[in-house]
């Protein structure tokens, strides 16, 4: 029983962040990326038993997120406005306030699911291609283009603020 | 590979380097510069997405989690209140605070299990601490150690709610044991707590209280036993 509690505690420390963060950029709301990763790691309790290797734990903790929102939120879409900007902001030291940092979380904000989603997984957890297609269901090929067009967009964005912004200096 | 596929690539996974890559960045330097312009871009990206994380977020999923799979029993006023005082004196909250009040007891449902996890997160790091440092410890309250009560691998003073205490973990062979003695609290009667995770128990001593903390099914009344009767109250 010890164990169990020591792996589930183990678990919990090595993982919560990383599948906060996920579960944020997943459902784009503080409060619900909270409700997320209670109830995810409420069903890990139950499956602690088979949980003994770290990275299918977090494979494992992932997918039931995943599972999780859908059932649970897929039909809310928070509207993305100035607020869901502001609670984003961060009082750690070495935080980028600058514009294009917000330029930028504002673009992923928006950046559409099947684009933002590989994209997490790929920047937070460092998954590949593969391991990214395994969790999401899709071919590797898939997977790549999805990263291409995210990180295209992401990019065209903030050029095109950059843009905005030198006209404006102008 | 040319440049447009190697482009293609290095958007998609900026980190990729397999050897057709690596090749192909070994003669191109615009390609080489496009490589460096992503890692760049793949460093403001992760800065962007590292949002904070809530303070204390595993802390408080331990702590709900302990909470929500409580056995279901159906609890009589004075056990609640009993609950609320044993999580209280693990969370470090005066005793004087727990009597009726239902905001209180919510309040410690977020705070108690926090305190617990932090110790079990600490565990690892203590190591065996020799008698002769318990019982220093131990005698800035008056209290006399006339013989070992088993393997303690952490001592110190602490203040719980207020009042100076002993903080001690003591080393079972089924989990540590947290301990909490308190020369100068009345506890009333023994109190027990016990979730899913954890057990607690709140004895009272001689001229004062001692709480208990362990995983749940920990032996705790056993580790109370020898402690009440390794420590003398002046």
């Amino acid at each position: 029983m010890w164990d169990n509690h020591a792996r589930f505690t183990a678990i919990v420390n090595a993982c919560s962040a990383d599948l906060y963060r996920y579960a944020f950029w997943l459902c784009r709301d503080r409060d619900t990326a909270q409700d997320l990763v209670q109830e995810t790691f409420a069903r890990a309790w139950k499956s602690v038993g088979s949980l003994r290797d770290d990275k299918a734990a977090k494979a494992w903790l992932i997918t039931t997120l995943r599972r999780e929102h859908a059932r649970t939120f897929s039909r809310e879409r928070p509207q993305i406005a100035d607020a869901d900007l502001e609670a984003m902001a961060d009082t750690r030291p070495g935080y980028d306030t600058s514009a294009e940092a917000w330029q930028l979380r504002r673009a992923l904000l928006n950046l559409s699911r099947e684009y933002r989603e590989p994209l997490i997984l790929q920047v937070v957890y460092g998954y590949s291609c593969e391991e990214i297609g395994s969790l999401l269901d899709l071919h590797v090929a898939a997977v790549m283009t999805r990263l291409f067009r995210a990180r295209k967009y992401l990019k065209s964005m903030l050029t095109e603020d950059e843009k905005h912004h030198r006209g404006a200096i102008q | 590979m040319n440049c447009l596929r190697f482009q293609h690539l290095v958007i998609a996974d900026p980190h990729l380097r397999d050897e057709a890559c690596l090749e192909h960045l070994r003669t191109c330097n615009s390609c080489r510069e496009f490589a460096r312009e992503m890692e760049e871009f793949d460093r403001e990206l992760r800065e962007a997405i590292d949002i904070e994380v809530p303070d204390r977020l595993a802390s408080q999923v331990l702590l709900k989690q302990s909470l929500a799979s409580r056995p279901r029993v159906s609890f009589t006023r004075t056990a609640a209140y009993a609950l609320a005082a044993s999580i209280m004196f693990t969370a470090g909250v005066s005793l004087g605070l727990f009597l009726p009040d239902r905001s209180l007891r919510g309040g410690l449902r977020e705070t108690v299990p926090i305190h617990i996890n932090e110790w079990v997160e600490a565990r690892d790091s203590y190591g065996p601490v020799p008698v002769t440092k318990v019982s220093q410890v131990l005698s800035g309250f008056g209290l006399t150690l006339n013989k070992s009560f088993g393997n303690v691998t952490y001592a110190v003073r602490c203040v719980l709610g207020g009042n100076e205490a002993v903080h001690l973990v003591v080393a079972e062979e089924d989990g540590p044991v947290t301990v909490f003695i308190m020369p100068d609290v009345d506890s009333g009667a023994e109190t027990f707590l016990d979730t899913e995770l954890y057990s607690g128990i709140i004895v009272p001593c001689q001229k004062g209280s001692m709480a208990l903390v362990g995983h749940r099914g920990a032996k705790l009344q056993t580790v109370a036993d020898r402690i009440q009767d390794a420590v003398v109250w002046m």
